[in-house]
């Protein structure tokens, strides 16, 4: 499904506004990531695109269609996948309870619907917890049903808002997985989240939001290029060779932001100009000279320099 | 997909499947279908064995039960007149079969033994009856009387006729022309002063004892249908509310006006499977031996009843439900409602031919009232009353069906969220004229009532629905109060037009003669409209705390007070009920000027008072 959203602005006073003339354009089987710190608006503007929010201005479109009136927003509902911010669950449901409730809603019956029960709960590896309450569910796990549910009625749009939040890093990983399953089955999402390394790799789009306006949008490796983030953010963990490796990095121009001790190592937070060959040469160098290298880890997207960046420059 | 309002009735139907069958199969998930439809065949089961207990119990509980309902007599005044002692236990007849026994072969009995006692109360019977001059037609009752005193004369001090005229039993007068004392003589000189002893067994027959299992059976489906479907219903959406569980819900398909619709259905059929054994119960006992005429008013005002109550129950639910959790607003709702049917219970069980009318305000104590009429037969109404009572109770289910309708569309914009009003204008002003006419039908007989009492106990009786379609119309929504408008003059406006209304229906009925124009009067009432529309405003657009909630009880009890002191000031203006009025125009002057003078600046501190906190509140007022 393609997204259009059109000078959306969203006051709820009629002075402050919470998005203002937002203008988006989200093809349809792409990935868009909307990123902005608390209170800028991200919630609004994806309950709007969801049609449980109505703009005070713009529109918005979805494959041409319009959502206008209340009967519009109800057919295209039945297209839309809404995980909101903060998505409680019933507690005394059962996984398969809860998601056979919200089938239901969206006008499942019968054979069809216990099919798509047991299909998202193979999908989301919960099949074995189809009978237990929800609130003996792991955090990960309910997060997993709460994104099965969106999924129920074969949405060709999903809204995710903050899916990552309070997940565990083995859940975010499998959530990205999922992610990137469900985009291969030509689904068009909306993903927010405040966690950017997770989506600089996952969004084929993003869109960066500050005080309820867009401030930069567009295709990920584009943005990267536009503004010139082409350093690596690593984290260097050496046994010994201290002095020599900072000989070495000073003479690759490798910046280090920060030394710390980690587990009884010598942590060092490095800036690498240039690309991962860049890394793997000054890696060998290190190694070559004598400095005894344990760990060497990306600790910082380049979309997060990005953001920074863009807060360097006051937009924030 | 076509709006709802377009729908042929067909598919609205379907529509309303649609949205009532989540919830619906929400509330019989798992196992709880065949563990709710369990207990409704055991409630069932339970009515059926707590009337037939009621019925033909002997217990004193059971006994009391039957004379409260007017099914029995008072076993003191039976065993008084049939001359006879009734026994409570085996064990008691017994003893009493032995005193007889005693009395038989002795000729005497304890004189302190139930025997004895009964028997020297016969002695005193007789004595008095001797003493006092009968009618001609009586002479030969008095002839027995000596005739059985010389063949069993008193035997101890006891039964020494002296001692029955001492100064302690003086007092005792026989009346020959009470027909109950008549037959209590007769019965003494039939039984030779030997009282009858009998084992106790309820009056009732099998007829009776249907209609007794009708009533139990018919006031379990009350309870259900009124107390545990609303509970459901309200809790539920307190806890959504609460939980923010609803959210989701909006994201679906589901339109708000369905998802209300399905909650509402879902409280309906956990109250109407548990209640559906007991309803088959009081209808086969109604057709059977009650007043089947009757069952059309309950049949009518239950499901009109049920759906009212539950959607008002969601609607203080969702309005709870935000500040407290599902556990402390179901405890509220379920005190509430508990003493609504208290309530119920006492007006309906009560409920004389001039009271009629408050069936059309109060459902709940026509659906009792109803039960009554069907298996009470001895508490029934005139033909002319039954008839008026069926008019009132058409008119109450018409009139709260349509209410219930109203508040179901006041809810769907609450749960969507947005920043408006509960109410439409013509939504307000049809609730408020449908409240006025079912407050109007509750006041007895018009040519029986004076046109002050009825302008003001009608007004009385709309104030609260008049607050709360007030309050209906103030905007609210997610953001905060600081940054919506009230349109206050606008909203103090439609009061005025109800106000207006109300007036012209009673100058209608009474004629413009009856009308006593008094200005003092005027004002206070117009003060306590004008200060009772404010407060409605000021308690749904402003948060509560407890100094403004404090301000707000102050402000209705000022509006108490007014109202009463325009009635007064009215009724010392009508000639025809020479009521003295007071000579100031604040009447608490006449009691003590420091009263008066806090009297006068309460009026003036409290409507300035409440609109600069809506003002000072609010974004601002219109």
């Amino acid at each position: 499904m393609r997204v259009e959203l059109s000078a959306i602005s969203k006051t709820y006073d009629g002075s402050t506004y919470a998005v203002r003339d937002v203008d988006l354009t989200i093809p349809s089987g792409s990935i868009l990531g909307l990123i902005g710190p608390n209170g800028a608006g991200k919630s609004t503007a994806l309950r709007m695109v969801a049609t449980v929010m109505e703009p005070t201005r713009g529109t918005i479109t979805y494959d041409g269609e319009v959502a206008g009136d209340p009967t519009a927003h109800q057919r295209l509902r039945s297209k839309i996948g809404f995980l909101g911010d903060g998505n409680p669950l019933y507690k005394d449901m059962t996984a398969a309870e809860y998601l056979t409730f919200f089938g239901q809603c969206f006008g499942l019956r019968g054979a069809d619907l216990q099919r798509k029960v047991d299909d998202v709960l193979a999908t989301f590896s919960l099949t074995h917890k189809a009978d237990a309450k929800c609130k003996a569910l792991s955090k990960g796990m309910r997060q997993r049903l709460l994104v099965a549910r969106c999924l129920l009625h074969d949405p060709s749009l999903l809204i995710l808002d903050e899916p990552a939040d309070g997940l565990d890093p083995r859940g975010r990983s499998d959530l990205r997985t999922i992610v990137g399953q469900i985009r291969d089955r030509g689904v068009t999402i909306i993903i927010s989240s405040h966690i950017l390394r997770e989506l600089d790799d996952l969004c084929d789009q993003v869109a960066i939001l500050q005080r309820g306006a867009i401030v930069v949008s567009g295709n990920v490796g584009d943005i990267i290029e536009r503004y010139e983030v082409s350093r690596l953010v690593y984290e260097l963990r050496i046994l010994s060779g201290l002095e020599q490796a900072r000989a070495i990095l000073a003479q690759r121009r490798v910046l280090i932001e920060r030394e710390s001790e980690a587990d009884g190592l010598t942590a060092l937070s490095l800036q690498v100009q240039g690309d991962d060959a860049a890394v793997a040469d000054m890696l060998a160098e290190l190694c070559g000279a004598g400095v005894r290298v344990v760990t060497c880890a990306r600790v910082r997207s380049r979309l997060e320099d990005v953001y920074n960046r863009l807060s360097e420059d006051q937009v924030n | 997909m076509p709006n709802a309002t377009q729908l042929p009735a067909k598919a609205r139907l379907a529509q309303l499947r649609d949205a009532a069958l989540p919830f619906v199969a929400r509330t019989f998930r798992g196992n709880r279908l065949r563990r709710y439809a369990a207990a409704s065949a055991l409630l069932g089961l339970l009515s059926v064995l707590v009337g037939v207990w009621l019925s033909f119990g002997t217990g004193e509980f059971e006994r009391d039960m039957r004379r409260a309902m007017d099914l029995e007599e008072n076993r003191w005044d039976q065993d008084r007149i049939s001359f006879r002692i009734t026994a409570d236990s085996a064990l008691e007849f017994e003893m009493l079969e032995d005193d007889l026994d005693r009395l038989d072969r002795a000729g005497s009995v304890d004189e302190y033994s139930q025997l004895g006692s009964v028997r020297e109360r016969a002695y005193s019977t007789l004595y008095t009856a001797l003493s006092v001059d009968p009618p001609a037609l009586f002479q030969s009752q008095q002839d027995q009387i000596r005739a059985l005193l010389a063949e069993h004369p008193p035997s101890s001090q006891i039964d020494d006729p002296q001692w029955h005229y001492s100064e302690n039993l003086r007092d005792y007068q026989f009346d020959w022309y009470q027909p109950s004392e008549r037959a209590r003589l007769q019965a003494i000189i039939d039984r030779e002063l030997t009282p009858a002893v009998t084992l106790y067994a309820s009056p009732l027959n099998a007829t009776d004892g249907v209609r007794v299992t009708g009533a139990v059976a018919g006031g379990l489906v009350v309870l259900l249908m009124l107390i545990v479907a609303p509970l459901s219903s309200g809790a539920t959406l307190a806890q959504e509310v609460h939980e923010n569980t609803l959210q989701p819900v909006l994201g679906t398909r589901l339109r708000p006006a369905d998802i209300i619709a399905g909650l509402t259905l879902s409280g309906l059929a956990l109250g109407g499977l548990l209640a559906a054994p007991s309803l088959l119960v009081t209808l086969v006992a109604g057709l059977a031996a009650g007043t089947q005429i009757q069952l059309l008013p309950f049949v009518l005002l239950l499901p009109a009843a049920s759906v009212f109550t539950v959607l008002l129950t969601q609607l203080v639910g969702f309005g709870l439900g935000r500040r407290w959790s599902s556990g402390i607003v179901a405890t509220l709702l379920t005190a509430g409602l508990c003493m609504a049917m208290l309530f119920s219970v006492g007006f309906g069980m009560n409920l004389e031919d001039e009271m009629i009318g408050l069936v059309a305000m109060m459902p709940p104590v026509g659906l009792v009232h109803a039960l009554r009429e069907l298996f009470v037969p001895g508490l029934r109404l005139g033909p002319a009353d039954v008839a008026a009572a069926m008019q009132v109770s058409v008119l109450a289910v018409v009139g709260f069906g349509a209410l219930a309708g109203i508040m179901g569309r006041a809810l769907t914009r609450r749960i969507e969220g947005r920043t408006q009003a509960s109410l439409t204008r013509v939504e307000g002003f049809v609730a408020a004229a449908l409240t006025l006419v079912l407050a109007l039908v509750v006041i007895p007989d018009f040519n029986d009532t004076h046109a002050v009492a009825a302008y003001f106990v009608s007004l009385g009786l709309v104030a609260l629905p008049w607050m709360l379609v007030l309050g209906g119309r103030v905007p609210v929504g997610d953001g905060p109060a600081k940054l919506r408008t009230i349109p206050l003059r606008s909203i103090m406006l439609e009061l005025a037009g109800y106000v207006a209304i109300h007036t012209t229906v009673l100058v209608a009925i009474f004629g413009f003669d009856h009308v006593p124009w008094t200005a003092a009067g005027a004002f206070h009432l117009l003060w306590a409209l004008a200060v009772m529309g404010l407060v409605a405003v000021r308690m749904v657009a402003l948060p509560t705390n407890i100094v403004g909630s404090l301000f707000v009880m102050l402000s209705l009890a000022a509006v108490c007070f007014e109202f009463v002191s325009a009635g007064i000031f009215a009724s010392a203006a009508d000639h025809t009920l020479y009521a003295q009025g007071p000579v100031s125009p604040f009447v608490l002057f006449e009691a003590s000027a420091v009263l008066g003078v806090i009297q006068l600046v309460l009026t003036v501190i409290i409507p300035v008072a409440l609109v600069r906190a809506l003002r000072k509140g609010s974004a601002g007022l219109v």
